[in-house]
């Protein structure tokens, strides 16, 4: 059932939608970098769903839960994306980024623990994993241009980025299934 | 798949080839537990990237504490010192260069007090305005008159493309071949008279141009279609093809494409694999339509409008484009010892002008028709579909088993 919106006192409601979409940030943004790989042009879109969600905040059921809401708003404005950039190399067809949003809203409940263990696996990959996670994820660098400046081929590059990664992935799966149980270093390191 | 995480990670560096995107787009879409795979996997790809940049803040706020311990989250001392010392050096350099700037103007004030000081030239002898004015323009009309008299940089035109084979074609330029291994230069003017050639451009992309036609080769992945047929294809997904026909531009996207561009100015595209995207143009330049035209989809583009309606999409076998360099088979007679109205087991009767339908059928030896030469079953053998497979009014293509 839809509450009465209206009575609903404005700054109250911006405290509401600050917690709601601090909690949601991390899927939606993982459901818009799952989508457009880009991580600016990601980001972009990331601030249109943050505008739309706030203005059409008083729309939003609160009997429901917000995440698909939202989800619903970041579906929308990705697959508006995807419509101007329909020239773009490789991207997903609007049912499959529908699906993408339907499987967010399915494993949304588990994917803070995920995150708190990727936090602690992180921490232990350092040296030349580290440099070149931080070029292809801070810097927004491909392969192709990681392998410029380190010298690297672009698949020597791009075979690391899987092993740090796999890496990492199994340390996340450790971690998850023998919380609270310390963590081992995943093998991505000098 | 043998390794999905391969894959993943594959598509977030965008480290695929399309058919391998295709591949990964069916997999994930096969099941709800691989698409909860790709999910987590995206979550842990978008986590890292917030992680990551999240570090690369803390760095510059602080050293982390070699124990490994979290520490407070404040501005590093050192950092701070390091700014202001920077801030000194800043402040110090423009001082220096203002101390510079002082002593320069000091000098020159000096040089020009000194010239002021000097015994005064003799005046010049007076000159009439009128001379000096007549002077002064004949000086900036020469300029101007060498200026205009200048040739104009000329473009040099550079070989793009060159034939790769060509079936009973000439161009309307005599002195251009069209034998195979022909080389093919921007800047030429091309006019197909007769037959169909092939083009290999520089750039990895073949176009097959059928007569009559007119085009120009732009660069080593573009061209021009004043007017005419051309079937335009990419063989592998880095190779870039760009068709400009006279009120659109359109862009291969890893596709097979045909274009035909009418008297009228009527463009009609045929995108046989792939998709391409096309842009039209209004008379001044403007960008009126732009889409994506998918596989099997057809559509013409309306000049001065420049409006994207759709076009019934020919069947394969009734395509009006030239797909491939068909050239004629070696036919030899198949049908020596069988009497009319047998099958033929050589020849399949495999498809049929509207009749969507068609099932191969055997063809079957059968009576000539009156305008055609006698039959010898030795040297030739007549095929058709009558009278076992219906209607013959039809186009019928055989094709040799």
């Amino acid at each position: 059932m839809k509450h009465d919106n209206d009575s609903i006192d404005p700054a109250a409601s911006r405290v509401e939608l600050n917690v709601l979409w601090t909690k949601a940030h991390p899927v939606v943004l993982a459901f818009i970098r799952s989508t457009i790989r880009d991580f600016h042009r990601g980001e972009d879109v990331m601030q249109e769903v943050a505008a739309t969600a706030a203005e059409k905040f008083d729309q939003y059921d609160r009997e429901r839960p917000f995440p698909p809401w939202v989800l619903g708003i970041a579906r929308n404005k990705v697959l508006a994306y995807l419509r101007k950039h329909a020239s773009d190399r490789h991207v997903f067809d609007g049912e499959t980024v529908g699906k993408i949003a339907t499987v967010c809203v399915d494993i949304e409940g588990e994917l803070p623990d995920m995150r708190k263990a990727l936090e602690v696996c992180m921490k232990q990959v350092k040296g030349r994993a580290r440099k070149i996670l931080e070029m292809r994820y801070v810097r927004n660098q491909n392969p192709a241009t990681i392998s410029h400046a380190t010298g690297m081929s672009a698949n020597a590059v791009s075979v690391m980025l899987h092993r740090v990664r796999k890496a990492l992935r199994e340390c996340v799966h450790r971690q998850l299934s023998s919380m609270p149980m310390p963590v081992d270093t995943p093998q991505g390191g000098d | 798949m043998a390794d999905s995480q391969k894959f993943i990670d594959a598509y977030f560096d965008d480290n695929f080839t399309d058919q391998q995107f295709a591949e990964f787009v069916a997999w994930i879409s096969e099941n709800p537990v691989n698409m909860a795979e790709f999910v987590r996997a995206s979550y842990m790809h978008s986590s890292m990237r917030d992680l990551l940049q999240y570090d690369d803040i803390r760095g510059l706020m602080g050293e982390t504490l070699e124990d490994g311990s979290e520490k407070e989250l404040l501005v590093d001392t050192q950092y701070i010192l390091s700014m202001l010392e920077e801030d000194e050096k800043i402040a110090q350099r423009k001082a220096e260069e203002q101390a510079r700037i002082e002593i320069l103007a000091a000098k020159k004030f000096s040089t020009s007090r000194h010239q002021r000081n000097r015994p005064r030239r003799p005046k010049p002898a007076p000159v009439s305005q009128n001379v000096f004015y007549a002077t002064a323009c004949s000086l900036v009309a020469a300029i101007v008159f060498i200026f205009w008299m200048l040739p104009a940089p000329v473009p040099v035109p550079m070989v793009v493309a060159s034939i790769e084979d060509s079936i009973d074609a000439r161009w309307s330029d005599p002195s251009l071949s069209t034998e195979p291994g022909t080389q093919l230069s921007t800047l030429e003017n091309l006019v197909l008279a007769k037959g169909i050639v092939q083009i290999e451009l520089e750039g990895g992309a073949k176009i097959v141009v059928e007569a009559p036609a007119t085009l120009e080769l732009l660069s080593a992945d573009s061209a021009r279609l004043e007017w005419g047929k051309l079937v335009g294809r990419v063989p592998r997904s880095e190779v870039q093809l760009t068709i400009q026909t006279p009120q659109a531009t359109i862009v291969d996207l890893g596709t097979e494409f045909g274009v035909e561009v009418n008297r009228q100015q009527v463009t009609h595209l045929h995108v046989f694999e792939g998709r391409v995207a096309v842009a039209t143009f209004d008379a001044k330049g403007r960008t009126t339509q732009q889409r994506t035209v998918l596989v099997d989809e057809a559509v013409y583009l309306q000049p001065k409008t420049g409006a994207i309606e759709p076009a019934p999409a020919a069947s394969p076998f009734m395509s009006p484009f030239m797909r491939r360099l068909l050239f004629p088979l070696p036919i030899y007679s198949t049908g020596v010892g069988l009497a009319e109205g047998d099958d033929d087991p050589h020849w399949q009767i495999v498809a049929a002008q509207n009749m969507p339908n068609f099932v191969p059928q055997p063809a079957i030896v059968a009576t000539p028709a009156p305008t055609y030469l006698p039959n010898d079953s030795r040297r030739s053998q007549w095929l058709s579909l009558s009278p076992k497979c219906g209607s013959g009014g039809g186009l019928y293509v055989p094709h040799h088993v």
